[in-house]
Parts: C-alpha cells; structure tokens; sequence
C-alpha cells in the first residue's frame, strides 16, 4: 500500500473538502461545507445535535455519497472512492457508537487493521504459509506494542464485547494507529469515556499529531476540543458558521447564538 | 455383519460425509462470515445435477426415458470437479446479483425466494432437468473397480472420507488465517471492516464462491452414491436442517460443523426411523421435523455457541525470528503480492 500512497507537496493540506452538500429526503443535512486539515494538526468539528458534523464525517470517509463537492486526499481526488479503498490510502476512521468487532480479542481487532497481510490473499492462504505467519507474527508484536502503549496489554486476550467504553476508545484508536493512518477522522471519541481516561486519550491524540498524522474529530466536549485542536469549525444546520481557534471563536456572536449558548 | 446391514452403515456413513461437507460450506458463510444464505441447497443441488448430467451417456442411449443435457459420460473425478466449480461459479454470480445492494436480513429473505423460484423452475423445466421425476441412473463412478457390491459401497465411504477430509481441512486452513479473521471482523462489523480497508463486497463473493463450491462437492457425492437426482430432494427446508446442524455443532468453528452434521441431519433423521408407530401415519415423519425446529430454537436460546463454540484465538508470547530472504513463489516474488490488490488488502 505504501506505494500507492500518494505522496504530498509540501504546504498543501492533506486533506480538503470543498464544498460538499448532502441532503436526506427533504432535509439538507450538509450545505458547501468546505475545510482543509494539514498533517501534524488536528482539526476539530463541532456544533449542535443536528449540525451535520457526523455526515460530514461519514461524507469524508465514503460513507455518504455527497450530492456536490469534491474531497482531495494527498492532491488526488478520492471523492468517489469507496470506504475500504480510502482507507487502503491512509484515511482511517473510527465510530461514534460501536465501531469493534465485539467477538475478536483485542489483538485481533488490531491485527484485523494491519494493512498489505500477505495471508488475506486466498491464494497465499494455501500456498505461502510460511511466509504470512512469520509476517502474522511481526505483526503480533507491533500489536502488543500499540496495546503497550495504550495501557491496556493486559487485555490483549480479551473479547472487545467485554472492554468498558473507556477501554474501547483506546482499543480503537490503537487499531486505527495499526492500520497505519496519514489522516485519523474520529467520530465523539470521549463519548462514554470516564473523567480518568479523558485526559490520557487527549495526549495520546497530541502524540499521534506530532508524529505526522493529521487528525479530523468531532466532538462535544469543548474542553477536550480547545485543549487539542489547532483549528476548529462550527458547523450549524449544515453550514459553516465560524472556524479559527476554539478561543477565538467563544467570542463569536453567530457561534454563540447558534450553539455555545444552546 | 449381514450385507444389508453393512449397505445400511456404508449408506449412513457417506450420509454423513455428505453433509459434513455441505455443513463445512455453509460454516464459511453463515459461521464464519455472517451472510445468511437461504438458498444454499441449490448450489449442492447444481453439484449433484452437474454430476448427473456429466456422468451419463446420450440421453438417446436409454431410449430417451428421461430428459437432459450434455450426457457426456465422463470418468471420476471430472464430474466431481466440474460441479465444484459449477457450483461455485453459481455462488459468485448470484452472491453479485445480491450481496452488493442487500443488507444481511434482507440478504436472507432474498436468498429464500430465490431458493423457491429455483425448486419451481427445475421442476417445471422438462426438457433439461426432466421435471419433477428428476434424474436416475447415474453410473456409479468406481464400478469398474470391483464387482461387489459390498466392496464397491465401502470404496466409496473410503473415496468419501478423504473428499470430506480434505474439504475440512481447507476450510480449516482459510478459517485460521489472516482471512478468516477478516471474514470474521466482516461478520461482526461490516462497517467497521471497511473503514479499515477490507473489501465487504468481495470478501462476501470469495465465501459465497468458495462454500458454493463446497456445497457441490457435497451434493455431487450424494448424487453418485444413491445414482438419482431429484428436485424434491433438494427442498428450501434442506437448507434449514444444515444451518440447525451448524448452530447446533457450533458456527464459526472447525469441528462445529462435523458434530452438527453427525448429530442433526443423521443421528436424529435417522433416529426417527426407529420410533413405534403411532397416530396417523404421517405421525412420526412430522414429528422429525418438529424436533429439528424445537432443538433449533433450544439451542439458539440456551446454548446459541453451539456444542462446539468457536475457541477464542490466542497468539502465545515468542520471539521474533530472522525475517525470510524474500523467495520465489509460482514465479511471483513475495514482496510483488503486496499492494492494494485482493479481497483483503
């Protein structure tokens, strides 16, 4: 997959949205939504019940097909790629509510994401043995680095269905660093996440952020959002209403009448 | 042993191996990748017509009795490979027609109706299939071999044992790769699974194909052993007896199916030959199919794993050893399989 990465100038932004609408039934749920996220940052989305920052995202991911705009990924346009091929190009998503595979292990899950496994292929399945386990095998170990790394090794044999909600996240964005992103978009990540795990995942994301990795997420907790984002957008009924830093945007009279004051 | 009794065991036997394979196919799909396939008779239903059609002479030669295509009389094992891969190609290709745009409950009752319309068509297409009579005298692929007919059953249960052997364990090779772990993530969370790069589509077409073959190795044994091959036989409630046999055995497992198919479609059909007779007479036939339906729904509430559970999949703590000099294989250097392409990644 490496080589198919597409490689990046180097001021343009990895990745950029212009202009995309989206409509369900009678209901414009996204309207020219337009916004850039440069690697190493990470942007955040957040608005109202309702705003549109879920399909935005699943617009982003292949998930919603848009009505218009365009989604450019590393200078190539991949807004008609399916899920699986954007994320074959680095553009790993995670999910607001159930995003495990809730009968694998936690290993499993992660080994689930490894990209280029020689033994998915059924041809190698019964031709190249050696050579995937021992690939299976390196593998396992980043895993269990990645589960280190997170704090949560000791549950590396544990079913995903069995972790708490807190544990989940870590799980996912672990599996998600598995897969090895150049663009992390990630659904509410604190959803169910308890107070002592919060801030533990929120450096976890600057660390990921400072390797490269460009991260899109939206969020509730504005807390959470100012301490990590270095941009954010507002979004409200589909459009958007201001972006800059959180700060700044407190001071906003549209931002506030459209959300922070409810 | 008398010889009756010896045909009766050899007969159960390769029963058994019947359906082990087909439970194995359907294990694939149903317990290892999540897709309900209803329809899953048919594809064991063209291996064995595929048998059948390859496996006799002219149609002329029998002065025309019964009504057919091709007729070619080929020798063991052609027609047994040609019905794989018939009815795999019937599983890819009705497997495109569907699991692209249908979600999995819908995947199901699709794959029903199709399963009906399929029953109704062969029975009521004189001219290929010879309609509701079906097909008979298929010649028995090992005759020549031996003229005992004691002989000639045991030497199929001896060719059978090893087909179904060697089914099981590439459905148990696939199912502990790196393969049947995405076909796993597949059946837990297809959304998920595509948003790390696995191709749902083309996962789900690889087991529709691959259980399909399956089911038309089972389905082409059957059709040689008992030499007859007929629409009725292959019923829609075919397909629910297996998927009992499956959640009974334990889906998703290896040794799941071999139990299931041991215990359901032999052990108890079977064991209904044996209860006195009473009531009216269509009694007892009925009742076997209210004890598979109660034991399906015990076990679905009770005990959904199944008697064998699918095992939790551990990897044991070890080092690392010296990465392999990238090697030659079938002409294709490893390091070349890598890419975006597959059904995997």
């Amino acid at each position: 997959m490496s080589a198919s990465r597409f490689p990046t100038a180097p001021d343009a932004p990895l990745l950029s949205v212009n202009g995309i609408s989206c409509s369900f039934g009678g209901v414009r749920a996204v309207v020219d939504v337009s916004f850039s996220a440069p690697a190493g940052q990470i942007t955040g989305l957040i608005g109202p019940n309702g705003a549109g920052k879920s399909t935005t995202l699943g617009i982003v991911t292949g998930a919603i097909r848009p009505a218009t705009g365009t989604i450019h990924f590393a200078g190539r346009d991949v807004t008609k790629l399916p899920s699986y091929r954007r994320a074959r190009v680095g553009m790993i998503r995670t999910f607001q509510m159930r995003g495990e595979f809730d009968r694998l292990t936690v290993l499993e899950n992660l080994l689930v994401a490894a990209p280029e496994q020689l033994g998915e292929r059924i041809r190698n399945v019964y031709s190249i043995r050696r050579t995937w386990r021992h690939q299976q095998r390196e593998l396992v170990e980043q895993a269990r680095e990645l589960l280190g790394r997170f704090g949560i090794a000791s549950h590396e044999n544990v079913y995903a269905a069995e972790l708490s909600g807190g544990q989940r996240r870590l799980m996912e964005l672990a599996r998600a660093l598995m897969a090895k992103p150049r663009l992390l978009l990630l659904d509410e990540p604190m959803a169910g996440v308890s107070p002592a795990i919060r801030g533990e995942l929120a450096e976890h994301l600057l660390e990921v952020a400072n390797s490269g990795i460009a991260i899109v997420l939206v969020e509730h907790e504005l807390q959470f959002v100012e301490n990590v984002c270095g941009h954010v957008l507002v979004l409200a009924q589909g459009r958007v209403i201001g972006e800059g830093k959180m700060s700044a945007l407190r001071e906003q009279a549209a931002v506030l009448d459209a959300y922070l004051t409810g | 042993m008398s010889a009756a009794w010896q045909f009766y065991i050899a007969t159960l036997i390769v029963f058994g191996f019947v359906y082990i394979i087909a439970a194995a196919g359907l294990n694939l799909q149903f317990g290892l990748t999540g897709v309900y396939n209803f329809a899953f008779i048919i594809f064991e239903a063209a291996g064995a017509y595929c048998t059948a059609v390859l496996s006799l002479g002219s149609p002329r030669a029998f002065g025309g009795f019964q009504s057919y295509i091709l007729g070619l009389h080929l020798p063991f094992p052609l027609p047994l490979l040609a019905s794989a891969m018939v009815a795999g190609a019937l599983g890819v290709g009705l497997g495109a027609l569907t699991v692209r745009r249908l979600r999995a409950d819908y995947l199901a009752i699709v794959m029903l109706v199709i399963s009906l319309i399929a029953t109704g068509l062969v029975t009521d297409y004189q001219g290929v299939f010879n309609g509701a009579a079906g097909l008979s005298l298929i010649p028995q692929p090992f005759a020549s071999l031996t003229s005992s007919s004691i002989v000639y059953d045991w030497l199929f249960v001896l060719v059978a044992g090893v087909i179904c052997a060697l089914v099981l364990l590439a459905a148990r090779l696939m199912i502990e790769s790196p393969l049947g772990r995405s076909l796993r993530a597949v059946r837990e969370n297809e959304n998920a699974a595509a948003a790390l790069g696995k191709n749902v589509t083309a996962l789900r077409l690889l087991v529709f194909g691959v259980g399909g073959a399956m089911a038309g190795i089972s389905g082409s044994l059957l059709a040689s052993f008992t030499q007859a091959w007929s629409p009725s036989s292959w019923f829609y409630t075919e397909t629910f007896v297996l998927f009992t046999a499956l959640i009974v055995g334990g889906a998703g497992s290896n040794l799941g199916p071999v139990v299931g198919a041991v215990l359901v479609p032999v052990v108890l059909a079977e064991g209904s030959r044996y209860l006195p007779q009473f009531g009216p007479p269509t009694l007892v036939p009925s009742l076997e199919w209210i004890a598979i339906g109660v034991i399906l729904l015990a076990f679905l509430w009770f005990w959904p794993r199944g008697i064998v559970p699918e095992p939790k999949r551990t990897f044991p703590a070890e080092p690392v050893p010296r990465p392999l000099v990238p090697q030659r294989t079938r002409g294709v250097l490893v390091r070349d399989l890598e890419g975006e392409r597959g059904p995997g990644r």
